[in-house]
């Protein structure tokens, strides 16, 4: 692009952002006539420079904003109408100057219709203007600049931000050189050097601060919006607020002025359409009619803080306990017991609303958890308090900069690297020999930290990818316990080197690929480091791969005691493994004298029919000696498969929470259950390896075509391929959009089969939209959750699904199928 | 780690410069524009999961660059082969690399005439790295393709 109209836009973009502030002020204040003035110089500069540029589109509406403001500028009284044709103005003026930062000139079409009614505006104005100022001329032919008020003289000068990088790492080399130079001076004897070493100290110090602060900017720039969004929220909602801002001077990195941007809006358009007030209902509770909106920036102890807060109604406490209720966040007993300032953290939540009604503004319940999860990226954090009737204050702590953070510097074998601090939740060292911590699950390790288990890798070997024998057998290791996006881990270290600030640097953009990695710093003796990026580290572990925005931890912790009915049992030597009572039809004693061998498979009889008869892990148990075993049947359709296992320990009500994803044979995955971990069996594989002959035979004819919307791999992957087994046809997605863009590109789906997760954002909202994505043959809606049942139905009824299953429960999801289908798909089943 | 000064390239522009380079016993050829210095590489950090010829990352002068060595790239089954003592900078504009070399032996200027520009006929070794081929008086040196050269071609190596 052009030089000339790549200054003009950046210069141009800058000055816009001041304007909007700027028009709101004079509306405040008619009588300041300098904003006014700096307003018309701002757009007749843009006037101007569109003429040298040849940017005919841009001029025309540049101009006609120009001609209004200028009525302005003769005195008329701004109204609301005016304030809002020159907003408009300056959005579409914004619009083109969008389209023109991409490089193809000026966006087609034109704005006669805005340029129209701004210039009725105008000759109202002015003939308004005319009488009450009685003998003005009516308006100016042609255009009159008037007095060119007095250039103001910047003393600033634009600088590239990857100059400034530049800056940083030449001040970081300068740094180590000057060691490496006093380090030279004191083995010579340094008297003659002290003195300039001395200076070469404090100009180095010096000089890094400088540049660290040429990095820095106000948060005033950011505010500058603010009023502008105010003013909109308000108008369009019917209320009134006044927007209070403090510590405007207040400095932090030009990076995280950016990052914080979106969510101060977001607060803010809660404030206004949730806290504040009609101003009807202000008055009548004998608050001020406009509400105020107060945010506040201060440094506080190397950190920014950043406080919203409203005197608006404040939050909804009981609403919030219902919604945590509907949403399952929490059993109803605990939510009685939970204080006011422990519920509001549920806001925090995905896919949380009170409102009742869904505003263009807010109330969709996607963001406060968007909110929170890019807060907490950037190693902040969020928090939020509300007095009810008085307002609801957020407050934000976030760090001054994101380019220096605290790392840990951890060695693995020979290598050391940095790990950021913010995500290290603990270090613990482990005695390899305890088994109630370390334990061994299907070849992996798995540690227990407090009641969570967490799986586990070691950095070395993840580094390396060998294992080194003497470290990994030392009989005490450090492991850290890290967090990635809502998931917990933890890796084993060979040792923690020290603690530092490193300064971050990009990798090189050949080595972006490497997920274990986001970026390299040098360290204080000249060496390059790499960081560890921990979302990658996990994934490498074995982490589920999960939208960084999730359920925070400590909500997860609490999440809902729903109970499933699981069979506790011993097979083998290893972890006790468990199945959910629901696939299982009975549970009977035999002894092996009662197990025959016929066409080289077990069988046994059950109800005086012969059923397969399989062991956990395959094979066939041993016959003699007698002994007794039990015997788990599963009945799907007609016929009973039996399971026979060691012994039952128990059948309990547990909560069947998958911690660790399963690697496939017959394992679904790894759950604690009664503080033991232990694996959950998928039975439909067993039914499925003692039928494998008989598939075939039992497939429907005709399969449904379904479309499965879920955001983990697994699920998709293991959904998928069951339902594909069965004979249907299968499209996989992970989000709600994408379906809803399948289903809109290839209509004539059956099935839509969606995680309630997906489903229930906002109530219905999926539904509506794949009304109207396919409209003419709508599939039928099914929600899914882990655990079906209940509250899955309801979730599923409030969301507009036509009903809900469980994951895992196939014959559930069979019936389903089948039923809504209104013909027999027995192949699902099979 | 110390630079060394790098000639500037031919004013005059007709001919064309290039750094006579050492590795595996041959002679190849880089076109000097696009190098920028060259430095002796001291401490290097390997780059775990990284392709083989990328040997690792240096510091210079408070810039992060990877090296990638030129031996192992062009052979990538030569065992236990020195990475090379010398580091080339070579800047690609969206891209910085080093690439390391045994030696750095001189810098010469040709013609174009002296340039057959399709290696891809003369069933050269290397040929998918070069972009030609250079006649000196003491015979042929093959002209390296530097953004093929830093390229990870292959999978990074397995865990």
């Amino acid at each position: 692009m052009d030089e000339l109209l790549k200054d003009f836009l950046t210069e141009t973009g800058e000055q816009l952002e001041s304007i909007g502030a700027q028009l709101i002020r004079f509306e405040q204040d008619p009588s300041d006539a300098r904003i006014i003035a700096n307003i018309f110089r701002l757009v007749h500069a843009i006037k101007g420079t569109c003429g040298f540029l040849n940017l005919p589109r841009l001029e025309k509406v540049a101009h006609a904003a120009e001609t209004l403001i200028d009525r302005l500028r003769d005195g008329a009284a701004p109204n609301g109408e005016i304030v809002t044709l020159v907003l408009s103005a300056v959005d579409r003026i914004k619009y083109i100057l969008n389209v023109l930062a991409l490089g193809d000139g000026e966006p087609a079409g034109d704005d006669d219709a805005l340029i129209a009614q701004i210039e009725a505006n105008a000759r109202n104005v002015a003939s308004t203007a005319l009488v009450e100022t009685s003998g003005a001329p009516a308006f100016d032919a042609g255009f009159a600049p008037g007095p060119t008020p007095p250039e103001r003289r910047l003393d600033t000068v634009r600088v590239s931000v990857q100059t400034l990088e530049r800056m940083m790492s030449l001040v970081s080399e300068l740094v180590l050189t000057r060691n490496q130079f006093a380090d030279v001076a004191r083995a010579l004897d340094g008297e003659t050097l002290q003195t300039p070493l001395q200076r070469l100290s404090t100009v180095t110090a010096d000089l890094q601060n400088g540049v660290l602060a040429a990095r820095m900017q106000p948060i005033e720039r950011l505010f500058a919006n603010f009023h502008r969004l105010v003013r909109d929220l308000t108008a369009d909602l019917g209320k009134k607020a006044e927007l209070v801002l403090h510590g405007g001077a207040t400095e932090l990195d030009r990076q995280l002025i950016e990052v914080i941007r979106d969510p101060l809006t977001h607060m803010i358009r809660n404030a206004i359409d949730h806290g504040i007030e009609t101003p009807r209902e202000r008055s009548a509770l004998g608050k001020p009619e406009s509400g105020s909106i107060r945010i506040t920036a201060r440094h506080q102890a190397g950190h920014v803080t950043l406080e919203v807060a409203d005197d608006g109604r404040g939050l909804d406490i009981d609403s919030i306990r219902q919604r945590a209720l509907a949403l399952g966040l929490a059993a109803r007993g605990d939510l009685s017991l939970l204080p006011d300032s422990e519920l509001c953290r549920f806001v925090f939540a995905p896919g949380f609303t009170t409102a009742e009604r869904v505003t263009n503004i807010s109330g969709r319940g996607v963001g406060l958890d968007i909110v929170r999860a890019n807060i907490e990226a950037i190693g902040g954090s969020i928090s939020l308090s509300s007095r009810a009737g008085h307002g609801a204050r957020f407050l934000l702590r976030i760090p001054l900069t994101l380019a220096i953070v605290p790392a840990l510097i951890v060695e693995a074998g020979n290598d050391r690297f940095a790990l950021p601090q913010h995500v290290v939740e603990e270090i613990v060292e482990i005695d390899r020999h305890d088994e109630r911590r370390l334990v061994d699950l299907q070849g992996a390790q798995v540690l227990r930290l407090g009641d969570d288990l967490v799986p586990t890798g070691d950095l070395r070997r993840l580094t390396h990818g060998t294992a080194n024998p003497a470290a990994e057998n030392a009989p005490v290791r450090l492991a850290l316990r890290l967090r990635a996006g809502s998931h917990s881990f933890a890796i084993f270290v060979d040792d923690i080197a020290e603690v530092q600030e490193i300064v971050l640097k990009p990798l090189p953009p050949q080595l972006a690929g490497l997920s274990l990695f986001s970026a390299g710093t040098i360290l204080g003796d000249g060496s390059v480091v790499l960081v560890l990026d921990a979302l990658g580290l996990g994934a490498a572990v074995g982490v589920p791969n999960t939208d960084i925005a999730r359920v925070n931890p400590q909500l997860e912790a609490r999440a809902p005691a729903a109970l499933t009915k699981i069979v506790l049992f011993r097979d083998g030597a290893g972890c006790p493994k468990a199945l959910p009572l629901a696939v299982v039809s009975r549970i009977q004693n035999i002894t092996t004298d009662q197990i025959e061998m016929a066409d080289g498979a077990a069988v046994v009889r059950i109800d005086n029919r012969l059923a397969p008869l399989l062991r956990v892990g395959g094979g066939v148990p041993t016959i003699a000696p007698v002994r007794p075993m039990s015997l788990l049947v599963v009945e799907e359709g007609r016929d009973p498969i039996g399971l026979a296992v060691d012994e039952i320990l128990d059948i309990l009500d547990d909560e069947l929470n998958l911690e660790i994803a399963g690697r496939g044979d017959g394992i679904l995955g790894i759950a604690m259950i009664r503080g033991q971990a232990t694996e959950v069996l998928d039975a439909f594989y067993y039914v499925d390896s003692a039928r494998q002959n008989r598939r075939l035979t039992r497939k429907s004819q005709r399969g449904a075509r379904i479309l499965l919307i879920d955001r983990s791999a697994f699920v998709r992957h293991m959904l998928g391929e069951r339902l594909c087994e069965a004979g249907h046809s299968v499209e996989a997605v992970a989000s709600a959009p994408a379906a809803l863009a399948a289903l809109a590109l290839e209509p004539g789906y059956d099935f839509a089969l969606i995680d309630l997760d997906l489903a229930g954002k906002s109530d219905g909202e999926f539904a509506r939209q794949v009304n109207f994505a396919a409209p003419l043959v709508k599939p039928t809606l099914i929600g899914m959750d882990d655990r079906g049942g209940a509250s899955a139905q309801s979730r599923a009824r409030n969301a507009g699904l036509a009903g809900a299953v469980g994951r895992y429960d196939r014959a559930g999801l069979s019936a389903a199928l089948s039923r809504t289908v209104g013909m027999t798909i027995e192949g699902v089943a099979a | 780690m110390s630079a060394l000064a790098l000639p500037a390239p031919d004013q005059a522009g007709k001919r064309n410069a290039y750094l006579i380079v050492r590795a595996i016993n041959e002679n190849f050829a880089v076109p000097i524009i696009f190098a920028q210095s060259a430095f002796r590489l001291e401490a290097l950090t390997r780059v775990p999961l990284a392709p083989r010829h990328l040997v690792g990352l240096a510091n210079l002068r408070g810039r992060i660059v990877p090296v990638a060595c030129l031996a192992r790239q062009l052979e990538p089954d030569a065992t236990a082969r020195g990475r090379g003592s010398l580091a080339i900078v070579i800047d690609l504009g969206a891209e910085t690399f080093a690439l390391a070399v045994d030696e750095i032996d001189d810098v010469i200027y040709a013609d174009n005439h002296e340039i057959f520009a399709r290696p891809d006929q003369l069933g050269l070794r290397y040929a998918d790295f070069l972009t030609g081929v250079l006649q000196r008086e003491g015979g042929l040196v093959p002209i390296l393709d530097v953004a093929k050269i830093f390229e990870f071609r292959r999978e990074p190596e397995a865990a």
